[in-house]
């Protein structure tokens, strides 16, 4: 029954197929170790992870509500301790969270903007009528710190109707190296990673909580990548990219 | 309901009854040309308006924002005209919301229109009546309730819009911050739990009585091509 | 009066029609795909062909490539086509006052007239789409009417309905000719038609004019076997061309078996085919042969065949060597107690034997 083998192959066939589809998502699982990096870590996440695993990138809130759902990290690296201890109070830590670097807030603008020598307390004033603020969203770290330091300063009144939230520091930076926006508030080594935008003035690190990225190691694998970004080319490579790097 | 939430509900409520209203008549007139226009040519152009509908959200207000931000001459002149800016506007967010559902409420206007028998325009026409009075006595009318159902989505759908949004208008409260902005802002911050459940409540029951409206604007139209 | 030359190409098909007729009433006849509604489309402008000249009681309305084109809603040709395409979201009311105008039309006297004619008052108020076949052909043709057109132009507005609404509305339209004098041009595949409405008669094949005249002319003397084909002549007969008889007004035609068929007399040589027409319903049958008759050919024939359809008989015989139908009524067919294999005698006039190869 020529017939009959005629269908028998062609499942077979679909069968082969199914199966090395099948595989190939296993073995993208099995191949390496997956890191959740904050969003201002864009640049040096994947040097630091190099071919021992893959970045997923995300505003920290995010990547945090993630991992609570269930998400398969093996490392979550945040810009902030508060979503570390979230992660870590559910019970999701494999060790103890490891502060990896330090970072700082600046407000920029484009390069040929003219508020470029502007005072940190005159820039609502100095901004033209109708001009706009990016800044992350509430939640994000990157905008809670920045709301934190306007409100110790007192500027926070001014600038509020400026403000035009994006839903992450790289959002903020996109708006502002477009020209969509007239200044905008991201970390030191965002700004260093744009040659669109200058810095306009660096935020008090003293009216904010400090700037941290947190490493908190998810599963066994994870622990033993986390320690090696103590280590002095894992440091080499976030001095390079504008992190503070204390001494070990 | 916080106040804050109501003002997010309203906003969110009059952006998109913003998006029916500047966006019926260039939907009703294109679904009707792709829907009469003979030329190879509505091929392109059906192509260009259903774009939206297919691209990630996300591009579309890449796009929208490289050719409405305030750099561009398009910016620049309705700056001169209105002396604001259209991005990161309550504007903005009735353009972007508007551009991703148009696909829809033209696609819905051009079967409608298709359903509607030509030779009924052909009587008209021979009766004496001219080719815009025959789409406002015949064509319009008997294509109605596939304009409503258009209208319905395009309503429901700016109601969900958050990508093109969110590069155009992004999150300015008072301004742009609609629902689902609200939505993703508030799932950042912990302890915000029932503060999102209210919102998302909020939206499926909005978006749902959209789509009943929309339904019942299809029986009716299936009503009424039956009684022919 | 209606004067139209239009050339139009679709696919493999050219429509190439010039014509002049006064009418009132043209009927176009023709099979399917002859391009008679395309004709009409032409005529309404509603399509637009390369070729179209159209003239109505001396308004050009179109002369193309002469630079005038006047668009379908400024022509006043008012179509009425075999679905009466009522306006679904208009009451009757709504359909019949729906040109510009017909608002003050249907008050007035003639509208009025209308109205009577066509027994629309109990229909005014009630919804088009709820409307019987017949009420709706009745309303659309009062609303083509109320629009006060230079000409209506019907596209089968009859041949697609049933007997009885056949009837009914072909009684309308006749009705509408004679009192309201309305001039028309219509397109009908069905002969009946022709000579019921028509005062002239264009009979159109694969795009071209191949006839013009009154109907009963063009369906009982057609010009040649195109046209005989086209109108429905039941008899066509290629026979020998036998003798001449130049004083009586005859031409012998051979038969077979001996028979022959006396013809009008025609100008064909002696042992050259001609092609002729006879109707159906042209012959009479008889037992025996009849005394004295002014028929010319009193012929043996043999029933072959006995075909009823509705009411009446379509009867085979031969005629010596050649075949022919003869139409009659069941209540011949009891009377004469006609069965198979059974001879009779058949009457032709002469008259009635129509030559049709005389194409010259």
């Amino acid at each position: 029954m020529a017939r009959h083998g005629t269908t028998s192959d062609i499942a077979r066939q679909i069968a082969v197929w199914a199966a090395l589809l099948l595989a190939s998502c296993g073995s993208g699982d099995e191949d390496g170790l997956v890191v959740y990096a904050a969003a201002s870590l864009t640049d040096v996440a994947e040097k630091l992870v190099g071919g021992e695993g893959r970045v997923a990138v995300g505003a920290s809130s995010a990547l945090a509500r993630q991992i609570l759902e269930g998400a398969p990290a093996d490392v979550f690296v945040s810009a902030s301790n508060h979503w570390v201890d979230v992660v870590a109070g559910a019970g999701w830590a494999a060790g103890e969270p490891r502060v990896l670097a330090r970072n700082r807030l600046v407000c920029i603008a484009a390069t040929d903007s003219a508020l470029v020598g502007v005072l940190p307390g005159d820039l609502a004033a100095a901004l033209p009528p109708d001009a706009r603020v990016a800044i992350a969203d509430e939640g994000v770290p990157a905008g809670e710190y920045v709301r934190q330091s306007l409100a110790a300063t007192g500027d926070l009144a001014a600038l509020r109707p400026r403000l035009v939230g994006q839903a992450d520091v790289r959002g903020v930076l996109a708006a502002v190296a477009g020209g969509h926006v007239d200044a905008g508030f991201v970390y030191r080594t965002d700004a260093l990673a744009s040659d669109r935008v200058v810095v306009l003035f660096e935020l008090d690190p003293t009216t904010h909580a400090p700037v941290e990225i947190v490493g908190l190691a998810l599963t066994a694998e994870g622990v033993e990548l986390l320690a090696t970004w103590s280590a002095v080319p894992a440091r080499a490579i976030l001095r390079e990219a504008g992190f503070g790097v204390g001494h070990p | 309901m916080t106040n804050a939430e109501i003002g997010v509900v309203l906003l969110s409520l009059r952006i998109a009854a913003l998006v029916v209203v500047v966006s019926i008549v260039p939907g009703v007139l294109t679904g009707w040309l792709l829907a009469r226009w003979r030329s190879p040519l509505r091929f392109v152009v059906q192509g260009v308006v259903m774009l939206p509908l297919v691209l990630p959200p996300i591009v579309t207000g890449y796009v929208l924002l490289e050719a409405l931000g305030r750099q561009t001459w398009l910016g620049r002149a309705w700056h001169e005209l209105t002396g604001t800016h259209l991005s990161y506007s309550t504007t903005a967010c009735v353009v972007a919301a508007a551009v991703v559902g148009f696909p829809l409420l033209v696609e819905s206007v051009r079967l409608a229109v298709l359903g509607v028998d030509e030779r009924l325009e052909v009587v008209s026409r021979s009766l004496g009546r001219g080719r815009s009075s025959t789409f406002l006595r015949v064509t319009l009318p008997l294509a109605l309730p596939g304009v409503l159902t258009g209208a319905v989505l395009a309503f429901a759908r700016a109601l969900g819009e958050y990508g093109a949004t969110m590069v155009l208008a992004a999150n300015v409260e008072g301004q742009t911050r609609q629902i689902p902005l609200a939505v993703a802002a508030l799932l950042n911050k912990p302890g915000q739990d029932a503060a999102v459940t209210r919102l998302v409540v909020m939206s499926v029951a909005l978006s749902f009585a959209a789509l009943l409206g929309a339904a019942a604007c299809s029986v009716w139209q299936r009503r009424r091509r039956g009684a022919r | 009066m209606i004067t139209a030359d239009v050339t139009h190409r679709f696919g493999g098909f050219t429509l190439d029609v010039s014509f002049e007729s006064s009418g009132p009433v043209v009927g176009v006849f023709g099979r399917s795909g002859s391009g008679k509604s395309t004709l009409l489309s032409a005529i309404a402008g509603v399509v637009r062909s390369p070729v179209a000249r159209v003239n109505v009681d001396g308004v050009t309305l179109a002369d193309r490539p002469g630079g005038v084109w006047l668009p379908p809603d400024k022509r006043g040709l008012a179509l009425v086509t075999q679905d009466p395409l009522l306006f679904p979201h208009l009451t009757t009311r709504g359909n019949l006052t729906y040109a510009p105008g017909a608002d003050a039309a249907l008050t007035s006297d003639r509208g009025r007239q209308i109205v009577d004619v066509l027994r629309l008052e109990p229909l005014l108020d009630r919804n088009a789409a709820v409307l019987s076949g017949g009420e709706q052909q009745r309303v659309a043709l009062g609303r083509a009417l109320l629009s006060e057109p230079r000409m209506l132009l019907l596209d089968e507005p009859v041949s697609a309905l049933d007997g009885e609404l056949a009837r009914e509305v072909l009684a309308l339209l006749l009705e509408a000719k004679t009192t309201l004098g309305v001039p028309m041009l219509f397109v009908t595949h069905r002969a009946s038609e022709l000579l019921a409405l028509a005062d002239d008669c264009l009979v159109l094949d694969d795009g071209k004019l191949v006839a013009q005249g009154p109907p009963i002319d063009v369906l009982s003397r057609p010009r040649d076997v195109g046209v005989a084909k086209l109108v429905g002549v039941d008899n066509l007969l290629r026979l020998r061309v036998v003798e001449h008889d130049e004083r009586a007004g005859i031409t012998h035609l051979d038969l077979g078996a001996g028979l022959r068929l006396a013809s009008p007399f025609c100008a064909a040589p002696v042992d050259t085919l001609v092609d002729i027409g006879v109707y159906a319903e042209d012959v009479i049958l008889c037992r025996r042969a009849p005394d004295a008759t002014s028929a010319r050919n009193t012929l043996a024939a043999t029933v072959t065949s006995l075909d009823a359809i509705d009411r009446e008989v379509l009867v085979g015989l031969e005629l010596g060597a050649t075949p022919i139908r003869v139409r009659v009524t069941a209540g011949a067919v009891a009377e004469l107690d006609l069965r198979l294999g059974e001879p009779l005698v058949a009457l032709i006039k002469t008259t009635a034997c129509h030559h049709l190869s005389e194409r010259r």
